[in-house]
C-alpha cells in the first residue's frame, strides 16, 4: 500500500496518447477501413414484434446485379448464442437470423452483401417473406401472467429468477418504527454511441477468419464467434479498430458480427456491415428497463434495518446479460448502506422488445434511483436532512454489507460531505421557490467484477534494443481514457518518460486475452500493466547490475536512466542495458503478467449463507444538484451538478473528470428526457436523435464539478479504483431528490418528463 | 451526362477534385467514399447529430444532408484541411491539451463549428459557444471541456 507519494506520470493531467489523431480526423473508424475487393452488407429486420416466419424467397434478390451473397436463418448452422451462455448455460437463446420466429421489429431474418450499399439496400427489398403475426406483450408484468403469449415457446416469459436473503428482514419490519413501501419504475436508456456498430469479416485462405470490430471486449468476441459459427477459437482473429463510444453496447457480441462472417465466406470476399442510425436505435440492445417494490424498515432515529425488494427486470426479446444482470442488481440492493436484513425477489421477464444489454453502471442507475429516492422520502417523513441520514447509514472502510461485500477501501462519507458542502446545501435546500438541491450516493464494484468468473487481463511489456516499452494489452480503448492510464501506469513503474512507452493496437493474435466488465479497466487492466512492467524492470536491473558488478536492490530507474539508488548517480541510460541485452545476448527483455482477483463469490468463495464479495473493492460516489422547475411548462433545468468521487487514486485527473462530466451527461438525459417509446404493436417510436433526446451543450448545467477523493486503495494499482461507471449511477435520484425540494413532487419513474413534473404538480395542488 | 451522374468538380480544401458522382449521393457520401476523406464522420446521415459538419464557404453545414452536385463551385474545409504544414489549428492544439477529446467521434465536427464561430465572432461568450455547438452532438465528454477548450482558444487571442 502507497502513502500518499507524488509520482512523475501518475496521478499528472496527462492528454490522451490519441487525441492529436482524433483531432486530425486521422483515427480510423470500422467504417473508415476499406479492404480490397471488399463488398457491403445489409440487414432485413423483421417489422413484427412477434411473428412466426413462414417462408422467406430471396430468389429476386439474388437475380439483382451487383448482389454477391444472400443468407438467411437456414444457411447457418443452427447455434444460439447469448452472452451469458459462458457463465449461465443453456440461456442461449439467438440466433444471428432467425427462421422461426421474429420477437421484436428489429429482428434480423435475411442478410446482403452487394458492391456497394445502395445496391445491397436494393436487394433487401427484393426479399418476399411471409409471417403469421402473432400477439405481442409489451409490459413485463404482462408477461409475467400465465395467458400472455409465449415469446419463446416455453411454458413461461420468465427466463431468470433471483432469490437472496440475508439475515431476519421479517424481524426487522415487526421492530420497525417505520415501514416504507414504494414503487419505481425506470425506462429503457439507448447508449447512443456517436458511432454505430460495425464490423468488416475476411476469411483468409488458411480458413481462419479475421473480423475488424468495434469491440469492447475482443478476446470474449473471439469465444462468442466460435461458439456461434462452429469454428475453433484459435482460428478467429478479431482486430479492434478505434471505437466512437461503446458505453457497454458493444460488450456482447452483437448478430452484426456473425451475419458478416457467413456473408463473407458465401461471397467469398470481405464483408462490411455497417448498422445505420436507426437499425442502432431498433436493435443494438438497451438498458434493462425494471420495476421495484422497495419496502424498508426503519428506526425512528434513521437506522434502516430491513430491506425486501421485489425486482421485475424487463429483459426485452433475448438474454443477451440479463439473467446475469439481475444477480447482480439483487446483490447491489443487498449491498448499499448498513442494512443488516436484506430479502429480494426478482424475475427476469421476456417482452417483444429491443432487448438488454450492459450499459454504463451495469443494473447500478436502475437500482441507484430506487434506493436513493426512498432515502429522501425517509428523511422527510422522520424529519431527518438527507444528508444526515445517508451518514448515519453509511458503510467505512473495514465494513462488511449483508451480501457479504466487503470495502477494504470507502470514501462515502467524505463524498457526501464535499458534494453537499459544493452544492451549498445548507444555504439552498427546503427553501421550495422552484429553485431546489438534492443528493443521491452510490456503492459501485471498483475492482474487478464477478460476473460470471473472475474478471482477469493479461499483459506483456517489452523493453525494446532502443529501450522503448511496448505493451501488450488485453484492456480496450473505447474512449473512456483507458490506453493513456494504462501508458501512465507503466511509464511510472518503469521510470520512462511517457513518450517511450507506446501501446499496441489490440488485435487478439498479438495480445493476451482478458474478460472484464466495464470501468474495471484501471484495477484489473492497470493492475496486469503494473505487474507486467515490474517484471521487465527487474530483468533491466538484473543485466545492469550483472554489466557493473552491483546488487541490483541497490539500483532503481528514473527518466529513462539506470541509477544507483544510494549515491543518485546514473549507472548507465536504459537503452544501453537493453541494447546489450539484444544485440549482445540476444536476449529480448519481455515483463509479462496477468491480473486475476482470486476467490470472489463465483470463483469459490461463498459463504454458508450464500453471501460473498463481487470484487475485490469497491468505489463509491456522491452527486448534488441544483434544479430550478418551471411550474408552468414542467421543464426542469439543472442549474449546478456536483459529482464526488472516491477513486482510490486519480492516475489521470483530467480524464477522470472528463468521464465524469460524459456520466453525468448521461445519468441526466436518463434523468429527465431519455426512454426508448415502444406502442402496444412494438413499434419503437423514437427510433432516431430528433426524437430520442440526449442532452446537448446548451442542455447542460453551466457548473458542472468533479472532486476527487483518493482513498488509496490496498489492492489497486498506485491505490486507484474503477472510475468510468460511477458517474451516472446516483444522478437520476440527484435530479428526482432536488426536483421534490423545489417544487415538492416526488415522481418514481423516469424519465421525469415536463408531462410528469406537470402532473404530479397539478395533482398536489387538488390534493392541497 | 445521363440522368443518374455526371461529372463535377468539388473544391475540397483548396484542391479542386474532378470526378464522377451520382445525382443522389450526398457531399457526406462522396467526400468519404469517392475521395477517401474520412475525417468527416457519419453519425445518423438524417441531420441530427452534426458528426457530419464540414464548412462551405466558412459557414458550418451538415454535409449529409447537401447533395453532392449542390456542393459544386462552394469553398468546402473538412477536418483534413483544417491543420497546416503538419501543426495543429489553435482550436484542436487546444482540444488536445484541456482533455476535449474522448471517443473523436464528433470531434471533427464539433472542431469545425468552433472554427466557424470563432472567425466569425472572435471574442464569444460562453452561451454563444454552447448555442454555435448546439448542433453537435457528443455522448462521452458532456460538452463541459469541449467549451473549456474553445473558450482557452478565445481567451488567447482575445
Amino acid at each position: 500500500m502507497s502513502t500518499k507519494k507524488t509520482y512523475t506520470v501518475v496521478g499528472k493531467r496527462v492528454p490522451r496518447i490519441d487525441a492529436k489523431e482524433k483531432a486530425r480526423g486521422e483515427a480510423k473508424y470500422v467504417d473508415d477501413l476499406t479492404l480490397p475487393g471488399m463488398l457491403y452488407g445489409a440487414t432485413l429486420r423483421t417489422p413484427y414484434a412477434h411473428a412466426r416466419i413462414l417462408s422467406i424467397d430471396t430468389s429476386k434478390a439474388e437475380e439483382l446485379p451487383g448482389v454477391k451473397a444472400v443468407i438467411t436463418g437456414k444457411d447457418l448452422p443452427d447455434r444460439k448464442f447469448s452472452f451469458i451462455q459462458a457463465f449461465y448455460p443453456g440461456r442461449e437463446d439467438k440466433l444471428p437470423l432467425e427462421k422461426e420466429k421474429a420477437r421484436y421489429i428489429g429482428d434480423e431474418i435475411a442478410a446482403v452483401a452487394a458492391v456497394n450499399l445502395e445496391t445491397a439496400k436494393r436487394a433487401l427489398e427484393l426479399i418476399d417473406i411471409k409471417y403469421e403475426v402473432l400477439p405481442t406483450v409489451i409490459d413485463p408484468e404482462e408477461a409475467m401472467e400465465a395467458s400472455s403469449p409465449k415469446i419463446h415457446d416455453k411454458e413461461r416469459n420468465v427466463v431468470e429468477e433471483v432469490h437472496d436473503n440475508f439475515g431476519d428482514v421479517d424481524k426487522s419490519f415487526k421492530e420497525a418504527d417505520y415501514i416504507f413501501e414504494d414503487r419505481f419504475r425506470v425506462s429503457h436508456q439507448a447508449h447512443c454511441c456517436m458511432e454505430t456498430h460495425g464490423c468488416i469479416a475476411q476469411w483468409g485462405d488458411d480458413g481462419r477468419l479475421t473480423i475488424w470490430s468495434s469491440t469492447q471486449m475482443a478476446s470474449h468476441y473471439q469465444w462468442e464467434l466460435s461458439e456461434v459459427l462452429g469454428i475453433p477459437y484459435g482460428d478467429i482473429r478479431v482486430i479492434r479498430t478505434t471505437l466512437g463510444g461503446s458505453f457497454g453496447s458493444k460488450q456482447a457480441m452483437h448478430t452484426i458480427e456473425p451475419i458478416a462472417a457467413y456473408l463473407a465466406k458465401k461471397a467469398c470476399r470481405p464483408v462490411k456491415l455497417v448498422y445505420n442510425r436507426e437499425e442502432e436505435f431498433l436493435s443494438t440492445r438497451t438498458r434493462h428497463p425494471a420495476i421495484f417494490g422497495l419496502k424498508t424498515a426503519v428506526k425512528k432515529d434513521g437506522t434502516i434495518t430491513g430491506r425486501e425488494v421485489k425486482i421485475i427486470l424487463d429483459n426485452g426479446a433475448y438474454n443477451d446479460m440479463g439473467p446475469g444482470l439481475l444477480h447482480d442488481m439483487s446483490r447491489l440492493f443487498c449491498s448499499y448502506y448498513k442494512v443488516p436484513n436484506v430479502r429480494v425477489n426478482g424475475y427476469c421477464v421476456y417482452t417483444n422488445k429491443g432487448y438488454g444489454s450492459a450499459f454504463r453502471g451495469f443494473s447500478n442507475p436502475q437500482t441507484a434511483f430506487a434506493i436513493e429516492s426512498q432515502m429522501d422520502i425517509i428523511a422527510k417523513k422522520l424529519n431527518i436532512d438527507p444528508v444526515e441520514l445517508r451518514l448515519k447509514n453509511a458503510v467505512h472502510t473495514g465494513d462488511v454489507a449483508a451480501s457479504g461485500w466487503v470495502f477494504p477501501s470507502c470514501g462515502l462519507s467524505e463524498c457526501i460531505e464535499k458534494a453537499a458542502a459544493a452544492i451549498g446545501w445548507k444555504e439552498k435546500r427546503g427553501k421550495a421557490n422552484k429553485r431546489g438541491v438534492g443528493l443521491a450516493t452510490c456503492t459501485h464494484w471498483g475492482g474487478g467484477l464477478t460476473f460470471g468468473q473472475s474478471d482477469f487481463c493479461g499483459t506483456i511489456v517489452e523493453i525494446n534494443s532502443g529501450g522503448l516499452a511496448y505493451i501488450r494489452s488485453g484492456e480496450v480503448e473505447m474512449g473512456q481514457g483507458s490506453d493513456t492510464e494504462i501508458t501512465q501506469i507503466v511509464a511510472e513503474t518503469l521510470g520512462f518518460d511517457i513518450k517511450d512507452v507506446k501501446l499496441m493496437p489490440l488485435d487478439t493474435d498479438l495480445c493476451p486475452s482478458f474478460d472484464y466488465v466495464g470501468s474495471p479497466v484501471t484495477y484489473v487492466a492497470g493492475g496486469a500493466a503494473k505487474s507486467a512492467a515490474s517484471d521487465a524492470k527487474r530483468q533491466i536491473l538484473e543485466l545492469a547490475a550483472e554489466m557493473k558488478a552491483l546488487n541490483t536492490s541497490d539500483l532503481d530507474t528514473m527518466n529513462g536512466y539506470i541509477y544507483d539508488i544510494k549515491s543518485g548517480e546514473k549507472v548507465m541510460p536504459v537503452s544501453e542495458a537493453a541494447h546489450f541485452s539484444y544485440e549482445i545476448r540476444g536476449v529480448p527483455i519481455i515483463g509479462k503478467s496477468s491480473f486475476h482477483q482470486g476467490p470472489t463469490m463465483f470463483s469459490g468463495h461463498v459463504n454458508p449463507d450464500g453471501s460473498g464479495t463481487y470484487s475485490p473493492t469497491y468505489s463509491f460516489a456522491a452527486q448534488a444538484a441544483e434544479v430550478e422547475v418551471d411550474p408552468t411548462t414542467g421543464l426542469v433545468k439543472v442549474l449546478e451538478f456536483i459529482t464526488a468521487q472516491d477513486v482510490g487514486k486519480a492516475i489521470n485527473p483530467m480524464g477522470i473528470e472528463g468521464q465524469a462530466d460524459g456520466g453525468v451527461a448521461q445519468g441526466l438525459g436518463y434523468a429527465l428526457t431519455e426512454g426508448l417509446e415502444y406502442n402496444s404493436d412494438g413499434k419503437l417510436l423514437n427510433a432516431d436523435y430528433g426524437h430520442y433526446r440526449i442532452f446537448r451543450a446548451q442542455d447542460m448545467p453551466r457548473k458542472l464539478t468533479t472532486i476527487l477523493v483518493e482513498t488509496e486503495d490496498p489492492g489497486g494499482p498506485f491505490g486507484a479504483k474503477a472510475v468510468g461507471e460511477t458517474s451516472m449511477v446516483p444522478t437520476a435520484a440527484a435530479i428526482a431528490n432536488a426536483i421534490e425540494d423545489a417544487v415538492g413532487v416526488r415522481i418514481k419513474e423516469l424519465p421525469i418528463t415536463p408531462f410528469k413534473v406537470l402532473e404530479a404538480l397539478i395533482k398536489n395542488k387538488k390534493e392541497k | 451526362m445521363n440522368n443518374h451522374s455526371g461529372i463535377i468538380d468539388l473544391n475540397v480544401n483548396g484542391k479542386i477534385y474532378t470526378i464522377k458522382v451520382k445525382n443522389n449521393w450526398s457531399l457526406l457520401d462522396v467526400l468519404r467514399d469517392e475521395l477517401g476523406l474520412t475525417g468527416t464522420k457519419r453519425g445518423c446521415d438524417e441531420g441530427e447529430c452534426g458528426a457530419c459538419t464540414v464548412l462551405i464557404n466558412g459557414k458550418p453545414t451538415l454535409s449529409c444532408l447537401i447533395l453532392a452536385v449542390a456542393a459544386q463551385g462552394q469553398e468546402i474545409l473538412t477536418i483534413e484541411g483544417l491543420s497546416e504544414n503538419g501543426e495543429l489549428h489553435p482550436i484542436q492544439q487546444s482540444f488536445v491539451d484541456l482533455g476535449a477529446i474522448q471517443c473523436g467521434l464528433c470531434t471533427p465536427g464539433m472542431i469545425l463549428s468552433a472554427k466557424a464561430l470563432l472567425d466569425s465572432n472572435p471574442h464569444p461568450t460562453e452561451e454563444e459557444v454552447r448555442a454555435a455547438i448546439n448542433g453537435n452532438l457528443c455522448r462521452c465528454t458532456g460538452y463541459a471541456k469541449i467549451v473549456e477548450a474553445i473558450m482557452a482558444v478565445v481567451g488567447k487571442t482575445g
